[in-house]
């Protein structure tokens, strides 16, 4: 028992001494972390504003991080109710839903095609064939939180669909209007 | 004669030591600097790949984003010519504690095969796996060891507790 407390005091003492140190060593390099810190962030904003892909620094209710400033001014909001009235006046619609392939199994609006994000530059080649670039995309991902609508909205417009738009609270709204869903119902 | 061979081996220890923080200070200047990089041509992709790691809230994605890849950058050229080498390999240590302590915990969730995000930010380019894990260590080891290079002048060697030699 001894021998044990003598192995572990020069232990304990040694942790103590490097938290002292770290300690110290950030303290005695405070002011100059602090600018380096503040000037990245400076860069970082300042370089932001220069930039083509140029992020948004506040988020509207809508908006997702990741989506630059160019894409948002592109990318159109629809309610779900809005976008069902949207499917069932003009068929040329197209109602995409981005969720994973087995949510969309599961339930999914009905018409709905599956073009899950996972997949999306997989899948594009065979999208752009059968999609031209001037129709009308509506996206749909799960519900409020969602980001993989607006992120495939994204990179569709960049790769040049003109008329995309992104249903708000996804699928969750969906359902919650009481619109039309179809699928397997199986967990 | 003895006097002579210990002012050679002062000498020789002298340039090894010069030698070895000139190349660990390139060697981890460089790593940042490439790691910045396309962070810095594709900040949109590089927030997508933080929001995978579902650690932060959605509103401050992008001004992290921005942030982190400008910060790599400086702290990259600083290491490089050899500013506030101190300090910059404090920053780097701690950045580098947050990148394992996220790949770690996206791990743990069971979130492998998603983007690392540590080199590129190309969606095809590095999976996130525990080898991207023991790369990060690796490169913490590398800032652990500048810094301590850097602190072991000839003063701290004697006296290294003392606040100063920090």
């Amino acid at each position: 028992m001894e021998e044990l407390e003598d192995v572990r005091e020069p232990l304990e003492t040694n942790c103590v001494g490097f938290g002292y140190r770290l300690v110290i060593a950030i303290l005695k390099n405070a002011r100059r972390l602090v600018i380096i810190v503040f000037v990245s962030l400076l860069f970082g904003l300042g370089f932001n504003i220069y930039h083509p892909l140029g992020l948004p620094l506040t988020l509207s209710e809508v908006q997702r991080p990741g989506i630059p400033v160019w894409i948002w001014k592109r990318l159109r909001f629809v309610d779900a109710m809005e976008a069902y009235t949207t499917l069932q006046a003009n068929r040329e619609v197209i109602l995409i839903d981005v969720r994973d392939r087995k949510d969309y199994e599961k339930s999914h609006p009905k018409g709905a095609l599956s073009f899950p994000y996972r997949g999306f530059d997989r899948s594009f080649p065979e999208f752009s064939v059968r999609v031209p670039s001037d129709r009308v995309v509506l996206l749909l991902c799960y519900g409020t939180d969602c980001a993989l609508s607006p992120r495939v909205g994204s990179r569709l417009v960049q790769r040049g669909y003109t008329n995309v738009a992104v249903i708000k609270k996804g699928f969750e709204a969906w359902e919650k209007a009481d619109l039309p869903v179809e699928g397997s119902g199986k967990e | 004669m003895l006097a002579v061979k210990t002012l050679v081996s002062a000498f020789r220890h002298f340039l090894l030591v010069r030698w070895v923080k000139v190349i660990v200070r390139f060697g981890l200047g460089s790593i940042f600097l490439y790691a910045a990089y396309d962070k810095l041509l594709h900040p949109n992709q590089f927030a997508e790949i933080i929001i995978d790691y579902e650690m932060l809230p959605l509103w401050i994605i992008n001004i992290v984003a921005l942030w982190l890849s400008a910060l790599e950058a400086i702290v990259g050229v600083c290491v490089i010519l050899g500013v506030w080498v101190r300090a910059n390999a404090l920053l780097m240590s701690g950045l580098m504690v947050i990148f394992i302590t996220g790949i770690v915990v996206a791990l743990a969730r069971g979130a492998e095969g998603l983007h690392c995000g540590c080199f590129s930010t190309s969606p095809d380019g590095e999976p996130r796996t525990w080898i991207s894990l023991w790369q990060e260590i690796l490169i913490l080891a590398g800032c652990v060891l500048l810094r301590v290079i850097h602190c072991h002048t000839a003063e701290t060697v004697r006296e290294p507790w003392k606040s100063e030699n920090l």
